[in-house]
């Protein structure tokens, strides 16, 4: 198996060590990574879809392009390139008009989307890859340990588009979670968006969001929350320590990428993945699992 | 209002806004309703039906939609809300009325490759943790194809 990896902005730029646990977990499994030259931001699903979606969807075509060339399915590890990718693959593939329209835009660079090649998400590629293979790889299983997941919103909606898992009540990253022998944990208000769409234009609004869910989790007695999308990773990481700073709440709920979770129970240290580079210490996290 | 915005949303409205009946499923799931109060997408689609584009192109309500999409999903009539805020954006933009941090993220774009700088601080994580160096290698083919869009007049006229 082998994946053109898109990590988009947000992780390359902001959260590295998320990309660093992806890539050493995917080799750890033998699924082959290749690298995109050239590529670019995805097409950014909040300002640049907002603003004007034919540039949003032409930006798109540009990065599934690159890929078509590499003859490889792209694996991308943020939900909103996700979104984004997926949704410019399906449109331009089923709207011939659209996908004239676009394609007369991408030969000012000597490029045609022919549609040719798949976007996938993170677990989508484990679940291809097989629940029992991942298993098998496991050096530390992490019995016993209470897992919030969040899924998020862009890896499974618009379902019409996406096609990933119940819009409303997924169970995939749950069974995911609990394959590496954590428990996945129910708690209220679990589909309830983090809030970080607001950020750029109402900061105060998305922290109240994410405030909420954070108080809901950590009633549920989580050891850790786990995300698949950077977005959503600094919501809940980032904001829990700014507003503990502004002593408006204090919460200490280890925020994992799922890639990290994974890393470690194929046996990776933190150190190797650079979970130092988290806001919120995980340290709580790696005392229960010591 | 140009003929062109204003053709664009009769269009939206006969074709999707009508179906509305006005039920609230999209209100009652959605997040920024419950963080903010004077938001409420329902109420949207009821001024839409109403004739009252002007007022909901011109307020700043249809910029706090995060996107979730929950409202696209529990329509009972299949109206597709969030894809209705994300079109009234649009023609919005083309109004000149988007936000300035939306703009700003575009000029990130335009000038990178990518939303976020790439700062020393990031090269020399990326370089602790044994990362590949992160490629800014055709930022030329991002402009050029934004400079066949919209987006270009957008940011020179409120950019500028």
């Amino acid at each position: 198996m082998r994946y053109a990896l898109f990590p988009g902005c947000m992780i390359p730029l902001r959260l590295p060590h998320i990309e660093r646990s992806t890539r050493m977990a995917l080799e750890a499994l033998g699924i082959e990574i290749l690298d995109m030259k050239g590529a670019s931001c995805c097409g950014e699903p909040i300002s640049i879809q907002s603003l004007d979606r034919m540039a949003w969807l032409t930006l798109a075509a540009r990065n599934l392009c690159i890929a078509e060339e590499m003859n490889t399915d792209i694996l991308t590890i943020c939900s909103g390139c996700y979104e984004t990718l997926k949704t410019a693959n399906f449109s331009l593939r089923r709207d011939p008009n659209l996908r004239k329209r676009i394609n007369e835009k991408l030969s000012a660079i000597g490029k045609e989307f022919k549609g040719t090649i798949e976007v996938r998400n993170l677990i989508e590629v484990l679940r291809n890859f097989g629940q029992d293979k991942v298993k098998a790889h496991l050096k530390r299983p992490l019995k016993g340990l209470r897992v919030a997941t969040h899924p998020g919103c862009h890896l499974l909606r618009p379902s019409d588009i996406i096609q990933f898992d119940d819009p409303m009540r997924p169970v995939i990253l749950d069974r995911f979670t609990e394959l590496l022998g954590a428990k996945s944990i129910q708690y209220p208000k679990k589909m309830l968006c983090c809030g970080a769409g607001l950020r750029l234009v109402d900061l105060d609004k998305a922290n109240k969001l994410v405030e909420t869910k954070l108080s809901l989790i950590e009633s549920s007695e989580a050891d850790c929350i786990v995300v698949v999308c950077p977005y959503c990773m600094i919501q809940y990481d980032l904001t829990q320590r700014m507003i503990k700073r502004e002593g408006k709440a204090a919460f200490n709920i280890p925020v994992l990428y799922y890639s990290e979770l994974l890393s470690l129970a194929l046996g990776f240290s933190p150190s190797e993945i650079g979970l130092r580079f988290h806001r919120t210490s995980v340290e709580p996290l790696l005392e229960r699992l010591s | 209002m140009s003929e062109e915005v204003l053709g664009g949303l009769e269009t939206l409205i006969r074709e999707k806004v009508i179906y509305c009946f006005q039920c609230g499923s999209c209100v009652g799931s959605c997040p920024t309703a419950r963080a903010i109060r004077e938001y409420n997408p329902r109420r949207i689609m009821e001024e839409l039906i109403l004739g009252r584009w002007k007022e909901v192109l011109s307020g700043n309500l249809i910029w706090l939609c995060t996107l979730c999409h929950t409202c696209y999903e529990v329509c009972p009539q299949g109206v597709g809300i969030s894809h209705i805020i994300v079109e009234l954006r649009n023609h919005a933009a083309k109004m000149g009325l988007a936000p300035t941090e939306y703009l700003n993220n575009v000029k990130q774009v335009a000038s990178t490759g990518w939303t976020s700088p790439l700062t020393g601080a990031v090269q020399r994580i990326r370089k602790e943790l044994g990362l590949p160096e992160v490629d800014v290698g055709r930022v030329d083919e991002v402009r050029k194809l934004m400079e066949l869009t919209e987006l270009r007049r957008m940011m020179e006229e409120q950019l500028s």
